[in-house]
């Protein structure tokens, strides 16, 4: 008995919501580049030509939903505390891990700018690049739960 | 006062007045002719470059003027670069930075939506970088006068 709520507690509740972004966040991204892709090839038009706007923002909006329920309803059924001081410091790391990707993906979307390309790349490097970083500080949030924050 | 802390009163004074200029010599050409034509890029460059140039020669410059009257009181100069509690409010700011840049990235999604000039787009963005660094340096100068 002892030994099964020692592996209950290993995983906080915090923890588990990373464990379902990592898996869910893929299949977002996945999606919106499978509609887009299959766009691409099937509409006979170029890539900047192609309408992206609609998969990106149904994207948004339904993963965003499913996502929100999904974790409204975990914390509803969740008993006990959602998080502690060990959950906020790994929080803080991880927005660090955020903040300096999603810096370098703004800084891209400049020089993009800058170089008068098509608005099409300017707001898929915004939308990938926030992604991506998005999906590194979840790995990051995980690696620091098993193996501590790197100092 | 820690090196950190130097460079976020630094930053703090920095980033307002070179958003000032930027907006103040692109705007002042928009008054001429249209947008699309405006260019843009080299007042940006300028701008980035001034910042960051800025952030490191105000902090060197403002160092080495405590540490000279820190002598003159015949004190100790604090020269620390920082600790722990420094990295903490570094990663603080950050976090409140990204409040900014999570609007600002989500206004330019929509502007390319509707493939709105590139200037407003690249403006928009670099308001919204602006307005993070500044709460960001807020958010840092009250944890550091006032603790978390």
């Amino acid at each position: 008995m002892g030994n099964d709520d020692a592996i209950k507690e290993e995983v906080s509740f915090t923890e588990s919501v990373q464990y379902a972004g990592l898996a869910f966040g893929p299949l977002a991204i996945l999606a919106y580049l499978g509609i887009v892709l299959t766009r691409v090839f099937t509409d006979d038009v170029s890539v900047t030509k192609v309408a992206w706007q609609g998969p990106m923002l149904l994207v948004v909006a339904i993963g965003g939903g499913l996502y929100g329920i999904g974790y409204g309803i975990a914390r509803l059924v969740h008993k006990g505390r959602v998080d502690d001081a060990r959950d906020k410091e790994i929080e803080r790391y991880a927005q660090s891990i955020n903040g300096g990707l999603v810096g370098l993906t703004v800084f891209v979307s400049i020089i993009l700018l800058a170089l008068n390309v098509e608005p099409f790349w300017v707001a898929n490097n915004l939308f990938l690049g926030s992604w991506f970083a998005s999906f590194v500080s979840t790995a990051g949030r995980v690696a620091a739960y098993r193996e501590g924050i790197p100092s | 006062m820690t090196v950190s802390e130097r460079s976020v009163w630094v930053q703090l004074f920095v980033m307002p007045l070179v958003a000032v200029g930027y907006f103040s010599v692109v705007l002042s050409r928009a008054a001429d002719e249209s947008v699309a034509q405006i260019s843009w890029v080299v007042p940006m460059i300028w701008s980035i470059g001034i910042v960051v140039a800025g952030i490191i020669a105000g902090t060197i410059a403002s160092a080495i003027t405590s540490a000279i009257a820190a002598t003159a009181r015949g004190e100790e100069p604090e020269l620390d670069e920082g600790d722990q509690r420094d990295k903490e409010i570094e990663r603080l700011g950050n976090r409140k930075a990204q409040f900014f840049t999570g609007i600002g990235t989500i206004a330019v999604i929509v502007l390319c939506m509707f493939r709105v000039d590139p200037f407003w787009i690249a403006s928009a963005m670099f308001l919204a970088g602006i307005l993070g660094g500044v709460h960001g340096a807020i958010a840092k100068l009250v944890a550091y006068r006032r603790g978390f």
